[in-house]
C-alpha cells in the first residue's frame, strides 16, 4: 500500500489526541455522587467528587464493595470509627449510621455524561418581570449565594437568553437533588422585620450592613431542650448589624411603645416576615426604647422528634434566614417554567443499549457495504472511518467538559449516520468510469460533500438559541462531527480509497 | 434499461405528486380542526412526564384507576430492549407535577423520589414560546438549505445576490429576537448587496437586483415584520422556479419529504415532542444530501448519457439511503420501549427517509430529466 498520506496522518495524530482527551481510566475506588448536607460525613469535610479508597482499611475497589464494607459496618447499628480514605485525604468520624452519601463507580472516561443520563435536576427560573443584562446577572449572583450558603457546590447557574428575547435562569443540579430545591430558588427571598404594622428593616444590603455566619462568638445553636410533649427544640441565635438608617427608624417607632406587663420588653414584639408569612417574633428589651441600636441579635428555634433533627432543623432555619438578610428580597417575583428532576437510575442501562443499538447499526451498514462493493479492505477503511468520527466527536466533547445529554447523542447518531452516507459518496467516486483520473473523481466526491456540509451547519445554527439553549447539545455535537468529517476523517478516507484503488 | 426510464419517467413523476397533493389536503383538514398542523405532547404544550422505576406495576389498571383521575393521561411501558423485562413506566398529563405525583402515590402506595422516579415538568407559556422558536428554527434552516442549494446549482451572479438578500431577510423575520443572528444577517445582507453591485448581470437580472435589493434593505432595518415571511418566501420561490429549475428540484424534494411526514405522523396519532421538531431539522439534512447528488452529476458534469449517470447517482444514493434507514430501524428497534425522546427521532427520520427514497428518485430525478430534455430540445432548435 506504500506511504501514508498526510491527510491519513492527520487524522491518525487527531484521532490519538481525541483518545488522550477522553483518556480512559481504569482507576479504583467509588467516587461520591452526592453528600447529604449537614450530615456527619459532610461535617467530617467529605465533599462531591471526591474518589473513596478504603473504608477502615478495606480497600474499595468498586460500588459493590462500597455497600458490603459499609452494610457490614453498621449492621449491629453500635456507634463505631470510621476511617474513610480518598485519593488524597482521610476523614475520621464517629458514627451510629451508615453514611448519608451516594457513591458510583469511577467514571472510566473523561466523557460527561448530561442531567438525562447521570441523573439531577434542571430548573428554569423566569421573573415575572422582564430583566435587563445586569439584572439577570445579579439575579444570578444572588441565587449563587443562596446555593452556596447551603453547601451545595455541584451547581451550576447561568443566564440565558433565548431566540425570542426571553431571559432565564437556568440552574443544574448534579447528582442527587435536595429535597427543598424548589423552595429554594423560586422564593423571592422577601425579608421584612415590622413592629406593630411599621416595617423596621428589610433584607439586603441597605438595612442590613453585615450578618454574623461560620462564627461561634456571634451565630449558632444556642442550647436545646425538651418540651412537655417530648418534642425537641433546638434554638438559634445570631447576630446582625443594621445601618444607621435602619438603626434610627427602629428608634423611631420603639420610642412609640409602653412597656409589657413584667417590665422587661416591650408592648410590642419585632416580628419577622419571610415572603410576607411571619417566620417569627421577638421580644424588645426594654433598655432599646427609643435607642439607636445598630447590632440586633435575632434568634430563632427548631423542632424534631430527636435532638439531632432539631438540631439540623435549627441549623437550616437559621441558614435560610441569614442568606436572606445577606442576599435581600428580589424586587420581582420568580416563577419556575420547567423543573426536571432526573433519577440517575436508568443512566447505565442507556448508556449500554445506546452502544448495543450503534454497534449493530455499523456492523450492518458495514455488512450492507461490503455486499454492495465486494471490496474487503475499502469496507473496513470506512468502518474504521466512521469509528474514528466517533472517537473525534467524544474526544472534543471531553475536552472542552461538554456534558453529553440525549440531544448530544442524537446529534452524535445523525453524524455518524451522514458521516457513512458521504463515505458512500467518496467510495462510489472511485468506482465510476476511469476515464477521468482518481484526483478528479474525489475532488468531485469532495465538492458533493462540502455542500451538504454547508447547509447542515446552516440549518444547525439557530437551535443554539432555540428553547432556552436546552437543545444545543443537538447541535453542538453535529456541527463538531460533520466538520471533523468535512476537514479530517473524509480527505483521510478519500486518500485511502484513492491507496486500495491505485 | 436506461429506455426504460426514458417511457416511464413522467409516469414515477405523477406517484410523488399524488401522495404531496393527497398529504397537503390532510394537513389543511387537520389544520382545520385542530388548529394546527401538528398535534403536540406535553413538553410543547405545557404539562409534566413522569417515569416511575417500578417493575411489578400493572400497567393497564394503572391506566384505568389513575386515568379516571386524570382523563388525558398517556401511560406507556419503559422495558429493556436485551431482555423484554418491564423496567417501569411513565405518564404524560398537562396536569401539574404537584398534582399527578399525588395521585400516582396514592395509587402506588409509597413516595415517589428521585431514587425511584423521574419528574419532568414544563411550564405553559415557556413550552408554547419553544415551539415557536423551533418552528422559527426550522424555516430559518430551510431557508438557509434552499439559498446554499441555489448558490451550487444557478448560473446568474446578480440573481444570487438576490436571492442571498431575501433569504436574510427571511431569517431575521422568522428569528426576529436574536441579536447574533439579526446581525450575522445584516453583514450577509451587505455582503450580498455588494456582490451583486460589483458582478455585472444581464440587463433584466440587474434590474431584479435592483429592486430586491432596495425593498429587502428597507424591510430589513425599518419595518421587519412578521407578516412579511411568507411574501419574502413566494418571492424566493419564483426566483428559484425562473432561475434554476434544479436547485428547486432539490428544494421541492426537501419540502415534499417534510410535508409527506408529517401527515403520516399525524395520522400514526403520533403527539410531536421537542424532540420530534429537532428530528424533522435533521431530516433536511439527510434529505438534501441525496439530492445533492444526484443534481451534480447530472447538471455539473457534462461527459456521459443522461440516464446512465442517474442511474449511477440512483445506485449511490439508495445504497446511502438505504444503509441510513437499516442503521435508523435498528436504533429503533433497540430504543422502542426505552427512550420517548429517541423512539420519536427515530420514527421520523425512517418515515422520512422512506419517502425521501421516492422524492429524491422519483420526483427529483424526474424534474431533472425532463428540465435536460427541455434543454436538449431547445439546443436542437437553434441548431
Amino acid at each position: 500500500m506504500g506511504r501514508l498520506t498526510l491527510r491519513i496522518w492527520i487524522l491518525i495524530v487527531i484521532l490519538g489526541l481525541s483518545l488522550l482527551a477522553i483518556r480512559p481510566s481504569f482507576e479504583s475506588g467509588v467516587i461520591v455522587r452526592s453528600v447529604e448536607k449537614n450530615s456527619s460525613v459532610f461535617e467530617a469535610g467529605l465533599r462531591q467528587g471526591e474518589i473513596i479508597k478504603s473504608i477502615n482499611g478495606q480497600t474499595i475497589s468498586d460500588k459493590s464493595d462500597y455497600a458490603e464494607i459499609v452494610g457490614g459496618l453498621f449492621a449491629s447499628g453500635e456507634e463505631i470509627r470510621l476511617d474513610i480514605t480518598t485519593k488524597n485525604i482521610e476523614y475520621t468520624l464517629l458514627t451510629s449510621e451508615p453514611p448519608l452519601i451516594s457513591v458510583d463507580d469511577v467514571p472510566r472516561t473523561k466523557i460527561q455524561t448530561g442531567l438525562d443520563l447521570r441523573g439531577g435536576a434542571r430548573a428554569l427560573i423566569q421573573a415575572d418581570v422582564e430583566l435587563s443584562d445586569e439584572e439577570l446577572a445579579d439575579l444570578v449572583e444572588i441565587s449563587r449565594n443562596r446555593f452556596d450558603v447551603f453547601g451545595l457546590t455541584d451547581v451550576n447557574i447561568k443566564g440565558i437568553t433565548d431566540l425570542s428575547g426571553n431571559k432565564f435562569m437556568l440552574i443544574e443540579v448534579a447528582g442527587a437533588t435536595p429535597s427543598d430545591l424548589e423552595e429554594l430558588i423560586a422564593k423571592q427571598g422577601k425579608f421584612e422585620a415590622k413592629i406593630g404594622n411599621e416595617s423596621v428593616f428589610f433584607g439586603g444590603k441597605q438595612d442590613i450592613s453585615d450578618v454574623c455566619r461560620n462564627d461561634a462568638t456571634c451565630a449558632g445553636i444556642s442550647g436545646c431542650i425538651t418540651n412537655e410533649e417530648g418534642t425537641e427544640i433546638c434554638n438559634f441565635r445570631f447576630v446582625i448589624y443594621l445601618t444607621e438608617e435602619a438603626a434610627k427608624r427602629h428608634a423611631e417607632i420603639t420610642k412609640g411603645l409602653s412597656l409589657d406587663e413584667s417590665g422587661r420588653y416591650l408592648s410590642e414584639k419585632l416580628r419577622l416576615f419571610v415572603d410576607d408569612q411571619e417566620a417569627d417574633s421577638l421580644l424588645i428589651s426594654s433598655d432599646l426604647k427609643g435607642q439607636v441600636a445598630t447590632q440586633i441579635a435575632i434568634q430563632g428555634s427548631g423542632v424534631g422528634e430527636t435532638r439531632e433533627d432539631a438540631f439540623f432543623d435549627a441549623k437550616n432555619s437559621m441558614n435560610k434566614l441569614q442568606t436572606i438578610m445577606i442576599t435581600g428580597s428580589l424586587p420581582y417575583k420568580l416563577e419556575i417554567v420547567k423543573l426536571d428532576t432526573i433519577s440517575p437510575n436508568l443512566g447505565s442501562d442507556f448508556t449500554n443499549l445506546i452502544l448495543l443499538g450503534g454497534g449493530i447499526a455499523i456492523l450492518l451498514v458495514a455488512i450492507i457495504i461490503f455486499v454492495r462493493y465486494k471490496k474487503l479492505k475499502a469496507s473496513l477503511a470506512l468502518l474504521f472511518t466512521a469509528l474514528s468520527e466517533l472517537v473525534i466527536i467524544l474526544g472534543v466533547a471531553a475536552l472542552i467538559k461538554w456534558n453529553l445529554d440525549l440531544p448530544s447523542i442524537a446529534g452524535i447518531l445523525a453524524t455518524v449516520g451522514t458521516g457513512v452516507d458521504q463515505q458512500i459518496v467518496i467510495l462510489d467516486e472511485a468506482e465510476r468510469s476511469r476515464e477521468i483520473s482518481i484526483k478528479e473523481r474525489m475532488k468531485r466526491a469532495l465538492f458533493v460533500i462540502g455542500t451538504a456540509y454547508l447547509t447542515t451547519v446552516a440549518s444547525l445554527i439557530p437551535l443554539y438559541w432555540a428553547g432556552a439553549g436546552l437543545f444545543k447539545g443537538f447541535a453542538f455535537t453535529t456541527i463538531i462531527g460533520i466538520t471533523a468529517g468535512v476537514l479530517i476523517t473524509r480527505p483521510a478516507f478519500a486518500d485511502m480509497v484513492k491507496k486500495i484503488e491505485g | 434499461m436506461t429506455n426504460w426510464y426514458d417511457k416511464t419517467y413522467k409516469f414515477l413523476l405523477i406517484i410523488p405528486a399524488i401522495i404531496l397533493v393527497v398529504s397537503l389536503i390532510y394537513l389543511a383538514g387537520f389544520y382545520n380542526q385542530n388548529g394546527d398542523i401538528i398535534r403536540k405532547d406535553v413538553s410543547l404544550t405545557g404539562g409534566t412526564t413522569i417515569s416511575v422505576f417500578d417493575e411489578n406495576v400493572d400497567i393497564e389498571e394503572l391506566e384505568r384507576v389513575v386515568g379516571n383521575e386524570i382523563p388525558d393521561l398517556t401511560v406507556r411501558e419503559i422495558s429493556d430492549f436485551r431482555t423484554g423485562r418491564q423496567k417501569g413506566f411513565f405518564v404524560e398529563t398537562v396536569e401539574s407535577a404537584e398534582r399527578i405525583k399525588e395521585v400516582l402515590e396514592d395509587y402506588l402506595g409509597y413516595e415517589l423520589n428521585q431514587d425511584n422516579s423521574s419528574v419532568e415538568f414544563t411550564g405553559a407559556t415557556l413550552s408554547s414560546g419553544f415551539y415557536q422558536q423551533l418552528r422559527g428554527s426550522i424555516i430559518a434552516a430551510f431557508l438557509l438549505m434552499a439559498w446554499v442549494v441555489f448558490l451550487i446549482f444557478s448560473e446568474s451572479p446578480t440573481i444570487k445576490a438576490a436571492t442571498t438578500m431575501l433569504t436574510f431577510l427571511g431569517i431575521r423575520l422568522a428569528l426576529p429576537e436574536i441579536k447574533i443572528i439579526t446581525s450575522l444577517a445584516g453583514i450577509m445582507m451587505i455582503l450580498g448587496l455588494a456582490y451583486g453591485l460589483i458582478r455585472k448581470g444581464g440587463l433584466r437580472e440587474s434590474r431584479w437586483f435592483k429592486i430586491i435589493a432596495a425593498i429587502s434593505l428597507l424591510l430589513f432595518f425599518f419595518y421587519p415584520a412578521y407578516w412579511l415571511l411568507l411574501p419574502t418566501i413566494v418571492v424566493l420561490l419564483a426566483f428559484y422556479t425562473i432561475y434554476s429549475i434544479p436547485s428547486l428540484a432539490v428544494i421541492l424534494s426537501a419540502f415534499a419529504d417534510i410535508t409527506m411526514t408529517v401527515a403520516v405522523v399525524n395520522m400514526l396519532g403520533i403527539d410531536l415532542s421537542i424532540a420530534g421538531i429537532i428530528a424533522f431539522l435533521m431530516l433536511i439534512g439527510y434529505s438534501v444530501d441525496t439530492d445533492i447528488l444526484l443534481t451534480s452529476r447530472l447538471i455539473k458534469r457534462k461527459e456521459g448519457d443522461v440516464n446512465k449517470k442517474m442511474f449511477e447517482a440512483l445506485k449511490t444514493g439508495t445504497t446511502m439511503t438505504i444503509t441510513s434507514i437499516v442503521a435508523i430501524a435498528i436504533s429503533l428497534l433497540v430504543i422502542y420501549n426505552f427512550s420517548g425522546i429517541l423512539r420519536q427521532i427515530f420514527t421520523i427520520l425512517l418515515i422520512g427517509l422512506g419517502f425521501d427514497l421516492i422524492n429524491t428518485w422519483c420526483s427529483n430525478a424526474g424534474i431533472l430529466k425532463l428540465y435536460i430534455e427541455k434543454k436538449r430540445r431547445a439546443r436542437e432548435w437553434e441548431d
